[in-house]
């Protein structure tokens, strides 16, 4: 169990460092930077902003400085200068070149909150409507409801989440009336924009329940279950749903990423200000430090997700030892 | 089980019967049956086998020919009678699909594109001598800009299917190399680049992605064009993206070969390297690999109208079904809604994607792949 | 007065290249205290057999066409899945031949065996693992108490194997049907599986159905033997009398083609000579004769019915309840000597 936390430990450090070192030479390899494009300054103020955010400094000086292994700020850019440690390594985000007023810290602090509201509430609609539909259509195999059913989730998988929502919209909000189009203010405005986010997961995790299923329970021991004169419940529920929904747990890693990563879009077409779009508005306007913060912290939540899924696997299935992993 | 109320009589002792799906699929197969079933396929190669049970499974095969005929359309695109897709009718606009035989106006072709590739403008160049002016009528309606949305759908079929296509054989460059190269090295190099993926899987990888192209496209100004390719950027990016699980599956393919008892006898033999992996290891991979960048391809096109709709992935005036998508979603408004503008792209790249996922699970029952697409690190 | 009575079973599998009846017109009976074996190759339909005979067909892909399998007068065939599920485990028991895949991986293998208990004798939980613990020591486990938390991944094969056994045991079935309970194990492993059912069947009187296509094994324990070939009987009789003269050239065959751990080395693995018996494309007559040496124009277009022979020989005494189903039977029966006669 130490021995699994301090690997993951290391991986996250490790992915992290990663993320932030290709992240930051992406981001400075092209010339060009987050004040070049705007309204042309003059050139000493162009120079007298570069010199407030350090963009004056040589490439490397900016790096360590950024993750901080040594603070190398004598005007307190990244904190006061007792600290050893700053930047990412203590914590700390820098400041937005874009909001000038906020650091990357702040505006985290407001709009990451509603990304994973969103994010649990979509992958808490996936699991249910998804496990729910694999588990019919699994009961039902071979008939027209598996077919409708598996090809519904089939147009799940294969329609980008922006249609989702386009056609949520038009249905339940310009024709039916029921929901709120855009907004923020109260758990309705939630529904259309968490359904949308979630649907390709649920569809994915509608095909991987039915197919797990079906596939657990032609499996011999089940054969031996049903030998023993069990139940059927018992065979069901004791031999078959464990093995059955084995894939759909560890498919849960990646689908944590997928609804981190699809928000993206669903909060920019549902006017969120999520963290997901402030991501692609920093992305754009090259405010570099904004854009590296939210990755870094996407990071962090898709390493440790995975983790938490590896973990939960090995408490499912009994043949895979902690200490492999 | 709380959904299965279905059918479910009790016998006079209060036991639950087996609803008749579930119990027809229960537990393992006969031994006997096994074995029967086993007989009727000796002899045939990997792939004669395989192309044998693809045109057995119905769904895999019409899922085929539908691609095919696709695939022919969109590659033939500039041949055919449509208006181009890029000519706008501001004035005369007729925005809302019109039945072909009702179809009364009669416009003229215009030879308005964007920078075509010289195979293309010769394409151009035929089709106009083939139909003169004439061109096909809105039948699927026009955008906002009274450009005609099948042309559109048609060329940004060709544009999805290329991108897909040559992303994928990046990535399918790429993981096939690693994974066949990890295996064979085996030991230490073989641990290390398989850790690396192992990393590299738990980045998040949108984000890379979006920051870079968000960069090639950003400084246009002080950049200049010529110096990065943006559409290469964006096959490599790509493709780079989607390579981590083929090359995995790869890997554990060659493995479980290196190992086999066909090739250990093959060289217990005295077969030569070379004729062990032409004879046991490529035939064998190969399908492998041909299931894996099938199913590689729907993934790869729902990136680009992910990118294409956050303004990153083609860019205007080229089509592609992200961006027709994307001009979609933002028809249906509530001020007003033009419904084709989003059905009908909707359709059309649902049903492309929706032959892709049936082809590659059709192809990898045909050849029998079984490989967990996740592996614990 | 028979434990159990199989008349004219015949099982139908749909394949894509239509029906095929891996079991066809097969009888056979089974006494209380009794050890029968069914004997065959691959696709013979002796596993098919043992499947039907705990209503297990339906489920593994296939369909009871005709046929009755009488046990403590009802005939089995007839009962509602509700109902079989009693006589599962707890009146007919069947022990599987891969205990790797047959024991849930998932579960410990205390609960795996504590459930059949549970289940049919409605013990509670505690005295279930009680009994289950006794039942893994009855078959020979060493620690039993503690294998109970153990998953099967933890055990040896023929830990598992055993394992196995006892689960099919703890109830008292009054029938065992073992499906190659040993062909996993090392022959050690193999003939002490092969005592705890002898000692099922001695102390409580247990009839015991032993599907094998180890000759050996069968010819030292089973009391009588039927031979399949093509999903029907070719030949009946007891194992002694069987495996001195073979009266069906398939059953020689099979007898001359067994590998064999004592006496000399052969000179090389024998087989019986030909291809299996393809069940989609079966031939016309008599089923073995493509492979048969001594096939006749009469094997091509007829099928031979199983039955006795006239006994016109002393030597041919013993044989009253003896079947073949070969033309040639009275031949091969007079021209192979007796060996094991005094």
């Amino acid at each position: 169990m130490i021995g699994f936390l301090r690997r993951r430990a290391v991986g996250l450090v490790l992915t992290v460092w990663i993320v932030v070192t290709c992240a930051f030479a992406m981001m400075r390899i092209v010339p060009g930077g987050p004040f070049s494009e705007e309204r042309k300054l003059p050139a000493a103020v162009l120079a007298n902003v570069e010199a407030r955010y350090h963009l004056d400094w040589p490439l490397w000086r900016q790096y360590l400085q950024y993750v901080g292994p040594l603070n190398l700020d004598e005007h307190g850019l990244f904190g006061d200068r007792e600290r050893v440690f700053g930047g990412v390594l203590a914590g700390d985000l820098g400041p937005s070149f874009r909001y000038r007023d906020y650091t990357v810290n702040q505006i985290l602090a407001e709009s990451l909150p509603l990304s994973l509201a969103l994010g649990s509430l979509a992958l808490a609609w996936a699991v249910v409507l998804g496990g729910a539909i694999g588990v019919a259509a699994a009961a039902c195999r071979g008939t027209k409801l598996d077919l409708a059913l598996r090809l519904g989730a089939a147009l799940g998988i294969a329609l980008p989440n922006f249609v989702v929502a386009g056609l949520l919209v038009l249905v339940f909000a310009l024709t039916l009336g029921w929901s709120p189009i855009a907004g923020s203010t109260s758990f309705a405005h939630f529904v259309l924009p968490s359904l949308a986010l979630g649907a390709p997961v649920a569809a994915y995790v509608a095909r991987l329940v039915r197919s797990g299923l079906v596939e657990a329970l032609q499996a011999d021991w089940v054969r031996t279950a049903v030998a023993k004169g069990l139940p059927y419940r018992t065979v069901v529920l004791r031999h078959g749903l464990r093995a059955g929904l084995l894939p759909t747990v560890s498919y849960l890693g990646p689908a944590s990423a997928g609804v981190l990563t699809g928000s993206l879009v669903i909060e920019r077409i549902f006017a969120l200000p999520g963290a997901g779009s402030h991501f692609v508005a920093s992305a754009l306007s090259r405010d570099y430090t904004l854009a590296l913060g939210v990755t870094i912290v996407y990071s962090v939540l898709i390493y440790s997700l995975n983790s938490l899924v590896d973990f939960v696997y090995t408490r499912l299935d009994p043949r895979i030892a902690l200490e492999e992993l | 089980m709380a959904d299965d109320t279905r059918s479910a009589p009790r016998d006079a002792a209060g036991t639950r019967e087996t609803p008749r799906a579930f119990r027809d699929g229960l537990g393992g197969r006969d031994v006997d049956a096994l074995w029967i079933e086993a007989q009727r396929e000796r002899g045939a190669p990997v792939s004669q086998r395989a192309w044998q049970r693809l045109k057995r499974n119905r769904p895999a095969w019409f899922a085929w020919c539908f691609l095919c005929v696709v695939g022919i359309a969109s590659l033939l695109a500039p041949l055919l009678p449509l208006p181009s897709p890029k000519t706008m009718r501001l004035t005369d606009r007729r925005p809302v699909p019109v039945w072909p035989w009702l179809d009364k106006s009669k416009t003229e072709f215009q030879a308005d594109y964007w920078e075509l590739n010289p195979v293309d403008a010769a394409l151009v160049q035929v089709r106009t001598k083939l139909y003169g002016k004439f061109q096909t009528g809105p039948w699927l309606g026009t955008d906002a800009r009274g450009r005609d949305l099948l042309a559109r759908i048609v060329w940004g079929s060709r544009k999805s299917l290329f991108t897909a296509i040559a992303a994928a054989a990046i990535s399918l460059g790429i993981g096939v190399t690693w994974g066949a190269w990890a295996a064979l090295k085996g030991g230490r190099t073989d641990r290390w680049m398989m850790r690396f993926v192992d990393v590299l899987y738990s980045l998040p990888f949108v984000f890379l992605v979006i920051t870079a192209l968000a960069l090639v496209d950003a400084p246009r100004a002080n950049l200049g064009e010529e110096l990065v390719d943006r559409e290469l950027v964006f096959f490599v990016v790509l493709g780079a993206v989607f390579w981590l699980t083929m090359a995995r599956v790869i890997r554990g393919q060659v493995l479980a070969l290196k190992s086999s008892d066909f090739v250990l006898a093959s060289r217990a033999m005295g077969a030569s390297t070379g004729w062990i992996l032409r004879r046991h290891v490529l035939p064998n991979v190969f399908g492998t690999a041909i299931v894996y960048l099938t199913l590689t391809l729907p993934s790869v096109m729902l990136a680009e109208a992910f990118l294409s709709y956050l303004g990153l992935g083609v860019q205007a005036p080229e089509v592609s079904f992200g961006l027709l998508l994307a001009d979609g979603v933002d028809a249906i408004n509530a001020i007003h809604v033009e419904w084709w503008l989003f059905a009908f792209p909707a359709t059309a790249m649902a049903s492309v994607l929706l032959a892709l996922f049936v082809l590659g699970d059709g192809l990898r029952d045909a050849f029998d792949v079984r490989a967990k697409e996740r592996t614990a690190p | 007065m028979s434990l159990l009575d199989v008349k004219n079973l015949r099982v139908r599998y749909d394949g894509p290249r239509g029906p095929v009846w891996a079991v066809d017109q097969l009888s056979f009976e089974l006494s209380a205290g009794e050890l029968v074996a069914l004997v065959g190759e691959s696709g013979s339909g002796k596993s098919t057999t043992a499947l039907a005979l705990l209503g297990l067909v339906p489920i593994s892909g296939g369909t009871i066409e005709t046929g009755e399998l009488w046990y403590e007068g009802r005939n089995l065939l007839t009962l509602s899945e509700g109902e079989w599920a009693k006589v599962r485990a707890s009146e007919i028991a069947l022990v599987f031949q891969d205990a790797a895949s047959a024991l849930n991986p998932y579960l410990t293998i205390g609960l795996q065996i504590s459930e059949v208990l549970e289940t049919h004798r409605g013990l509670s939980r505690r005295d279930a693992r009680k009994e289950a613990a006794r039942a893994l020591g009855d078959v020979g486990l060493p620690d039993p108490e503690a294998k109970l938390a153990n998953y099967p991944h933890e055990l040896s094969g023929g830990q598992r194997q055993r394992a196995l056994l006892a689960m099919a045991l703890v109830a008292k079935p009054r029938v065992i049907v073992a499906d190659e309970p040993t062909s996993a194990l090392d022959p050690a492993l193999g003939l002490h599986v092969l005592e705890l059912l002898e000692r099922e069947r001695k102390t409580r009187g247990a009839g015991v159905v032993l599907v094998s296509h180890d000759l050996e094994l069968v010819a030292a324990h089973a009391d009588r033997t039927y031979v399949l070939y093509a999903g029907r009987v070719v030949e009946h009789a007891s194992a002694r009398e069987l495996f001195a003269a073979p009266w069906h050239p398939y059953t020689a065959a099979l007898w001359r083609a067994r590998a064999r751990l004592d006496g000399e080395r052969p000179r090389r693995l024998a087989a019986v000579p030909g291809n299996p018996v393809d069940l989609a494309n079966l031939p016309a007559g008599c089923a073995f004769h493509p492979r048969c040496e001594l096939a006749r124009e009469r094997c091509r277009s007829e099928r031979p019915e199983l039955s006795g022979v006239l006994r016109s020989d002393a030597r041919m005494s013993l044989s009253a309840a003896r079947r073949a189903a070969c033309f040639e039977k009275e031949s091969l029966a007079l021209e192979r000597p007796l060996e094991s006669e005094p």
